[in-house]
């Protein structure tokens, strides 16, 4: 796939650093990233109207949905990244993984915190052990434990393997983050998304206004597409420069 | 020639079993800390017996699993430090039965220790827990963690962080497993009625199917040079 | 309408600094493995 050789930072262009280093598409996107966060944030805090019953820390679900439709975005990169790595050992794909894993763990940690922050005053609670965010809980763990594994073993090529196997384990805990409520029905994290049968103990769920639509749209597409392709992006060129600076360490230490 | 599949696995599983017959080594050490993990539980939280009631598969399961890392770990160390682990990629035989072997032989142990705890938290609790439905529980939720924890004890095992890590990667994967078990045992000691909680056996069913057939694909991979 | 406005902030708060940290650690490290580069491409050519 020639498209993963574009990916790697050009050893010529280390001449220049910083952002004049930036493949030219690398540019763009940043960019247009910045643009679409900042415009997908005025949606959410301006042009949405205000939630009657909840007031204005409903807007905090504008993140809240956008952070985890990123992050599940990023782990299908993973999944990818370690399936292809294994077919391929194109170590370009395991840097993918990794970057997946990482992003994505920031992305589930913002899902979580932000979900937090708005249960305070609606529930009236920072935590409860309900399966939504419980299984929600166990992702965030379960990419932590990604990283873990891979800053435990010194082996270049075992890492890449082990990695590749784990992360493709670990997606388990994605979808059952995801099918949870329609499993357990008696969940009170309110069912925003789907055929959503009546939930009775949903507390928080909240009449969608047009404005709200569109700004719900928008800013989950924007999050689930540029911002995690962006990061992953960053990532992986930061990836190929440890790969660089591992490759002379090898070479200068064994002189 | 390649020896059979379910020759080799065969061999494998009977190696184990004959090993540990005559050692008694890990069903003895997973045995003590399953006996020794329920006496601390049963101090620490001191149930009236409707709390019990609630409590007492979380202990089970909590019990069970952390039995079978400690087993895990102790037979694929075992593996490793004896030079098996390298003699069985040596041998004709296919990768993935090396797994089954071990996958049985670990499940074995697994659920002899869950087995053998029913009755003794019969007696400590005070509740009945040798029921049928429990049972088949019990069997449905050994096999899932067993075989999480077989794939990544052989991959723990060749790292340096060995049997300390695989506790941090089992314990998320095999929560699906655990969440089912924990609420079927819960619904069925509760004596409540089947229609309200046949749902998790069920997942269990899938859950357990599609890890078995997950860690088959991925087992060739954690074993290689 | 309840007063949540409180909640809201400190939200985006918290969503600035987990973007922050995130990209700050990338910066970061990237600074110091381009120093690492130059120093190890200083200590090959010493051995050469």
């Amino acid at each position: 796939m020639s498209a993963i050789g574009n990916l790697s930072s050009n050893p010529n262009q280390h001449a220049r650093s910083g952002i004049a280093a930036w493949p030219p598409l690398l540019r763009i996107l940043t960019l247009a990233t910045i643009i679409a966060v900042a415009i997908g944030l005025y949606l959410g805090l301006f042009y949405s109207g205000t939630d009657i019953d909840q007031g204005q820390v409903q807007r905090l679900f504008y993140i809240h949905l956008s952070a985890f439709t990123g992050a599940f975005i990023a782990f299908c990169g993973t999944v990818l990244g370690g399936v292809q790595y294994l077919r391929t050992r194109n170590v370009q794909w395991d840097s993918i993984a990794l970057a997946g894993a990482e992003v994505g763990l920031a992305l589930s940690i913002l899902n979580l915190v932000t979900g937090m922050i708005w249960a305070r005053p609606i529930w009236n609670t920072w935590w409860t052990w309900d399966p939504r965010l419980t299984s929600a809980a166990i992702m965030c763990l379960t990419y932590a434990a990604y990283l873990m594994l891979r800053s435990g073993i010194e082996n270049a090529e075992q890492r890449r393997r082990f990695a590749s196997i784990y992360g493709i384990l670990a997606i388990t805990t994605v979808i059952l983050t995801l099918m949870i409520t329609r499993i357990r029905p008696d969940t009170i994290h309110p069912v925003v998304i789907g055929p959503s049968v009546q939930n009775p103990n949903a507390e928080g769920a909240f009449e969608f206004s047009e404005r709200m639509s569109m700004t719900i749209g928008i800013n989950s597409a924007i999050w689930s597409t540029l911002v995690p392709v962006t990061l992953m992006w960053h990532r992986v060129r930061l990836q190929n420069l440890i790969e660089r600076v591992n490759a002379l360490k090898a070479e200068v230490l064994n002189k | 020639m390649n020896t059979p599949f379910f020759q080799a696995a065969w061999a494998i599983l009977r190696k184990d079993l004959q090993t540990e017959l005559r050692s008694r080594e890990l069903l003895s050490s997973m045995g003590l800390f399953a006996l020794l993990s329920i006496f601390i539980f049963s101090f620490a939280l001191e149930l009236d017996r409707i709390a019990r009631q609630e409590a007492i598969s979380g202990v089970l399961w909590v019990t069970v699993v952390f039995a079978s890392i400690l087993g895990l770990n102790r037979s694929l160390a075992m593996e490793r430090d004896q030079g098996n682990l390298d003699a069985m990629l040596l041998a004709p035989i296919n990768r993935t039965a090396i797994f089954l072997g071990k996958l049985i032989g670990n499940y074995l142990f697994a659920l002899t220790i869950g087995l053998l705890l029913l009755p003794v938290m019969t007696v400590l609790f005070n509740m009945s827990l040798i029921q049928p439905w429990l049972l088949l529980v019990l069997v449905l939720g050994t096999l899932g963690f067993s075989t999480v924890g077989t794939l990544l004890a052989t991959m723990t095992v060749q790292t340096r962080a060995r049997e300390s890590l695989l506790p941090i990667l089992m314990l998320p994967i095999a929560l699906p497993v655990v969440i089912a078990a924990v609420k079927a045992s819960t619904s069925i000691l509760n004596n409540v009625p089947m229609g309200d909680w046949i749902a998790w056996p069920q997942i269990l069913v899938v859950v357990d199917f599609v890890y078995l057939v997950l860690c088959f694909l991925l087992f060739e991979f954690v074993i290689e040079d | 309408m309840p007063d949540t406005q409180a909640y809201l902030i400190l939200g985006l708060a918290v969503t600035f600094a987990i973007m922050a940290l995130l990209i700050a650690s990338m910066i970061i490290r990237h600074r110091n493995l381009l120093k690492d580069i130059e120093l190890l491409e200083q200590l090959k050519d010493e051995n050469n």
